[in-house]
């Protein structure tokens, strides 16, 4: 029971950091990003253009992250199933 | 296998534990007592504690480890503990207390606190003595806990006569404090990437944070408490000058001797006080030497 605790905290500290290490991250490159873009931005001729790739890179960019955290998410709820059918087969067993 | 395990919380739970309680973690280590290193925890229930003390003694020391660390930080070679050598050389019941270092130091005080009252009140016995034996944090944690216990009018302070400290930061640890620093300069630097290292930089745990300062805070005093004799063991570098700047590598001799001046003791070491030159700061929760003063200020508890 104590181990089955300890691995369903385990999942849900694994779960944390990919969601928020890809969220630090994000903001990191998005940041970084930001500064080329808003040089091209100031520029007359490139503005336009600059606007509207700025604007696809970041939602690119933030599509990826939301796609690796839905995934983290994903796995983390299937290995809350394998741990609450572990849970009830160990409790069949205590009772048997 | 399991006290590498149990080890490797106890790191995680320094780092991330005020994190890992506040999201209802099951890695989040609550409050817990053992008889013996390596046993099983203590339910705190008359019946139990029953089971588990045949024989209990009236007389109970109180080991509380430090930041990071689980009671396997008490273990001799040859098997034995401060603890243990206490029960076979002046009839004292051990008690190893488990808990969460990542927490505020207020927080594990008053848990620790309530732990004591119920494992007062559910002891086969009626205690006589209860010594409080500290390292480390574990000491500041004893100190707070003496704080809640005195608000909240327990049982079990009255029974204190003797708190014992080793390598306690009551004045603060100024590593803590040099990172609060680096921290804060690397936030203002406006870069995304120097923020991420502040950013990182700051997920260290509440408890290591209250490290800085020790008891210090103004907002939450922790005197210590007069009814209680307190004694102090500090550990110095054997290089005099990496001993002048970091004592015990991790804790200032001015702060684990709560701001005695060693240079200025002209009248000689007050009696409530052992500085173990030549040691560190993880060495002496385990250190012969370092017993001996303990076996010694815990016979004249044990004889008063």
């Amino acid at each position: 029971m104590g181990d089955l605790r300890r691995l369903r905290g385990l999942r849900a500290l694994i779960e944390d950091a990919v969601t928020h290490g890809t969220g630090a991250i994000e903001r990191v490159h998005l940041a970084t990003a930001a500064r080329p873009f808003a040089v091209l931005e100031s520029i007359p001729p490139t503005a336009i253009v600059a606007r509207g790739v700025h604007v696809a890179h970041d939602a690119i960019a933030s599509s990826v992250y939301g796609t690796i955290r839905a995934t983290a998410r994903l796995v983390g709820a299937a290995a809350t199933i394998a741990l609450d059918i572990a849970e009830t087969l160990d409790d069949d067993n205590k009772e048997v | 296998m399991a006290k590498k395990l149990d080890a490797s919380i106890a790191i995680l739970n320094g780092a991330i534990g005020d994190y890992l309680a506040k999201t209802g973690n099951g890695l989040a280590t609550e409050t817990t007592f053992f008889a013996a290193i390596g046993g099983e925890p203590l339910r705190l229930e008359p019946g139990e504690l029953m089971r588990a003390f045949p024989s209990p003694s009236t007389r109970i020391a109180v080991l509380i480890h430090g930041l990071m660390c689980t009671e396997g930080v008490w273990q001799m070679p040859g098997g034995v503990d401060y603890g243990s050598l206490l029960a076979a050389d002046l009839g004292f019941c051990p008690i190893y207390v488990r808990y969460n270092t990542g927490l505020p130091i207020a927080e594990s005080g008053a848990s620790l606190a309530s732990a004591l009252e119920l494992f007062v009140e559910g002891y086969p016995v009626p205690v006589e003595k209860i010594v409080l034996i500290g390292h480390s944090m574990g000491g500041l944690v004893a100190r707070s806990a003496c704080h809640a216990a005195r608000i909240e009018r327990q049982r079990w302070l009255p029974l204190v006569r003797r708190a014992i400290y080793l390598g306690t930061p009551h004045l603060g640890t100024p590593l803590e404090r040099v990172g609060r620093v680096v921290a804060k300069l690397l936030r203002a630097v406006p870069d995304p990437y120097t923020r991420l290292v502040a950013d990182i930089g700051d997920l260290r745990s509440a408890g290591i944070k209250d490290l800085g300062e020790g008891l210090r805070d103004a907002h939450h005093p922790v005197p210590l408490l007069p009814e209680i004799e307190h004694f102090l063991v500090a550990a110095s570098l054997s290089d005099p000058w990496l001993a002048t700047l970091f004592g015990d590598a991790l804790v200032p001799l001015s702060s684990a001797t709560n701001g005695y001046r060693v240079s200025e003791g002209s009248g000689g070491m007050p009696d409530n006080l052992k500085i173990l030159e030549g040691s560190d700061h993880m060495a002496i929760a385990h250190d012969p030497d370092v017993y001996a003063h303990i076996r010694a200020w815990c016979t004249e508890a044990a004889d008063g």
